[in-house]
This record gives C-alpha cells, structure tokens and sequence, in this order.
C-alpha cells in the first residue's frame, strides 16, 4: 500500500512540473514547400501546389494568402510589393495567381493552394521573381503584447536559354564618422543591375598614399541573394595592424559572386590628421 | 513532509519561476523540416504574456529558440508606424534576444511622432552567425479608446534563396 507521502510527493511533483512547462505545448502549421524555384520557357503553363496543414492539436486558424512583387530591404530581407510597389521589370507577380486567398483551417485540415500562371511569350531574359505569403488576417493588438506569424514562400523562376546576366554597382561608399586611426568602419550599398539574383561577396584594402596595402578585411557570401533591381547594404571593418599615422589613406573596394567573378569597384580617400 | 509542505515548495517554485520570467519572455518560434523544402512552424506564444503599463522605458527581454533547416530568415515588425529595432546576434540553434521597450516619442500631448516601422531580420545561416537588431522602442501613447496599451509583434519567416 502507497504511503500517503508517497502519494502526496508525486502528485506535487506533477503539480510543479506542469506549473513549470505551462505553456511551452504549442500547435504547428506545415508549410509543403518552403521555396518555389523553377526553369520556365517563354509561353509555358506553370502550376505549382502549396500544402498548409494545421495539426491536430490546434485550433481553428483563419488566414490570407497573396501574390507580391518581390522586393527587398537594404539588409536583405523580403518585402512584399504591392502591385502599385511593384515596379521592377523582373517581376512574375502580374502573371501569376493564387487559386485561393483567404481561407480557414480546422484541426488537423489540409488546404491546398495553387499558384499558376502563363509566362508571357515575349517575357525576355534572365529570372522572374514573385512571393507567396500566407499569414492570419491583419492582427489587432489587444491588452500587451501579442504574437503573429507570417510565412514567406519566395518565387524564382529561371527562363530557361537565355542570358542571365550578373551585374552589379557599388552606389554608395562611405565611412563611418569621425574617421578613427585605429579602425575604419566602411559601408557599401550595392546594387544588382543584372538580370538574375546572386550572392554577393564583398572586400576591401586599405592602402597608404604609396599604394601599400596596411590591411584588408572581406565579408562572406551574402546570407540570400540579391534579387534583381535591389540593393544591399554591406558593412566592413578594417583594423589595421598599427594606428594609423597622420597622412593620406584610400580604402579600395570590390564586389564579386560567389563564383568570384567580380562585378564593381569603387574607392574612398580620407586623411588622418 | 506533509502533502501542504510539497504545495507549499511547489507555489514557491512558481514564484521565482515567475519572477525570473518576469523581464524574459519566450517566444517560442522553431522551425523544423518534416521532408526538404517543407518549414514547420509551431505557434508563437509568448511566455509569459508581457503587459505594457502606462510607465516610461521598461524593458522585456525575449527569447526565440530557432534552429534547424536554415538558412531561413526572420523579420520583425510591430503593428506600430513609430517602433523602431536596433541590433543582437543570432546563430543557428541559439536564442535570439529580443527587446521591447515601451517609450513614449509623443510630445506632451501625448500625439505619437512617426518615424520608422519596427523592423529587423535574423538569419538563421548555419555555421554564419548574422546579426539581429532585437530592441524595440514601443511608445507608451498607445492605447485603444478604452485606454488600454497593446501591440502586435509578428514574426515572418522565409526560407532564403
């Protein structure tokens, strides 16, 4: 027979624990494709499926799925164009289309969405980009603070024989004020003028007024790729080994693929007093 | 010990549970990968739920557990025009810190001053920690017509290409 310690002890032990992890369960939706990317012919019926599934042990979830153009943020993150926003010419957001835009899933329900379209004949080179996001409706704030969640399904179709040109500007270079002897802190906006979406690497030399390089600093690939007609803000330290001495100083920079092809070169001058 | 004694350990036990919780938050957002291509996302809550009051310049501290199936990105933004976001770090299966601070921009009217919407984007980029601006400023002045202060924080995730 259990002794009523025993049992008190275990039943505290439960009580603790579910005081504890209170919460933490959570239901999940599925997603079947995280990414679309595709090689399409000029004229070509495209059809794609995206499965969304609630679990079981959620509840009743209402949400609004769109096409948007594909835009992105200077530190590379997507944004959704509305058509009025969508203005570049790689854009595959007016011919394509979702069968389904708003819709309610109950437990454990599976909705299957379509995102088809006709590539235009005459659509030209190089990629088309677009993004699927589904995400509940506009959320309201309540009382504090209150958690939404959206998905971003990004769009990338390749069209297949023609030329995918990888070009690139550097628009902007600047340093960080005040210029400091001892580190040099340089910002980059580049540009993707090309036809297709790459990743992007980024280096620099910081050279004295005889062209000797003190030091030199290099970013890894970019963490997604620029997409046509977008830009990135790149950021770059450089440390040189000694404080710099009072003098003239250029920083040379230069951004390539990760193919290290590389697509534009810009400087910067500046003096130590 | 006596059944009272162990529910005694186990309030207390909720206390300092609470009480480390008190400015530390878990929004809980991983992501797992069932088959390739295919995100999983379990609901977001926020534990415990933060409540703004009408004071100046508190500050929460949250937690997102991400991990699994990168690179993906997640991008923050807050149903406020006039939040704004500034920098942590992130690295695939760490925890990502997030900060909200209510913080009145509104002039002694209490009129809100637009700037910039909340914003900011963690990449989840395997063995590349990226940087994750996780601060953001929340002014107090908004409240609905009952007075009450509120906000959305919503999480968008994408798979990066």
């Amino acid at each position: 027979m259990l002794s009523i310690r025993y049992v008190s002890g275990v039943i505290a032990f439960i009580l603790v624990f579910l005081i504890l992890t209170l919460g933490c369960a959570s239901a999940s939706i599925e997603i079947s494709v995280g990414s679309i990317l595709d090689q399409v012919s000029p004229g070509q019926h495209v059809a794609y499926e995206i499965n969304v599934t609630a679990s079981n042990d959620s509840s009743a979830k209402d949400f609004a799925a769109d096409i948007y153009g594909f835009g992105q943020s200077l530190d590379g993150s997507y944004v959704e164009l509305k058509a009025d926003q969508d203005k570049s010419p790689y854009s595959a957001r007016a011919y394509l289309k979702l069968d389904s835009k708003d819709f309610r899933l109950e437990p454990g329900e599976t909705k299957m969405l379509t995102l088809e379209g006709d590539i235009p004949s005459d659509v030209g080179d190089g990629g088309r980009y677009a993004i699927v996001s589904i995400r509940p409706p506009t959320p309201k704030a309540s009382k504090g603070v209150s958690v939404s969640m959206g998905i971003i399904i990004p769009v990338i179709l390749s069209i297949k024989d023609t030329e995918m040109a990888k070009t690139g500007e550097i628009s902007e270079i600047e340093l960080d004020a005040p210029i400091l002897a001892e580190q040099q802190n340089l910002s980059l906006i580049f540009n993707n003028t090309g036809n297709i979406h790459y990743r992007a690497i980024a280096e620099a030399d910081l050279k004295d007024k005889d062209g000797n390089v003190l030091t030199s600093a290099s970013t890894k690939p970019s963490f997604s790729s620029i997409i046509p007609s977008n830009s990135l803000l790149i950021k770059l330290v450089l440390s040189p080994e000694k404080k710099l001495e009072s003098g003239d100083y250029t920083i040379a920079s230069e951004v390539s693929t990760e193919d290290g092809e590389i697509l534009a070169k810009k400087e910067i001058s500046f003096k130590i007093e | 010990m006596k059944i009272s004694h162990y529910l005694g350990i186990a309030i207390v036990l909720l206390a300092v549970n609470t009480a480390m919780a008190t400015n530390q938050v878990t929004i809980s957002a991983d992501v797992i990968c069932p088959i390739a291509n295919s995100l999983t996302f379990p609901d977001q809550v926020l534990n415990p739920d933060i409540t703004i009051p009408n004071t100046w310049n508190p500050i929460y501290t949250g937690l997102i557990q991400v991990g699994g199936c990168g690179p993906w990105s997640v991008s923050v933004t807050s149903d406020k025009d006039d939040g704004k976001m500034t920098s942590g770090a992130l690295k695939l299966g760490t925890e990502l810190q997030v900060k909200a601070t209510p913080q009145s921009t509104g002039n002694s009217d209490g009129w809100i001053v637009p700037t910039t919407t909340a914003k900011r984007i963690a990449y989840d980029y395997g063995n590349y920690p990226e940087w994750f601006d996780g601060e953001l400023y929340q002014p107090t002045a908004f409240t609905d017509v009952d007075g009450r202060y509120g906000m959305v924080l919503t999480f968008t995730y994408a798979r990066t290409v």
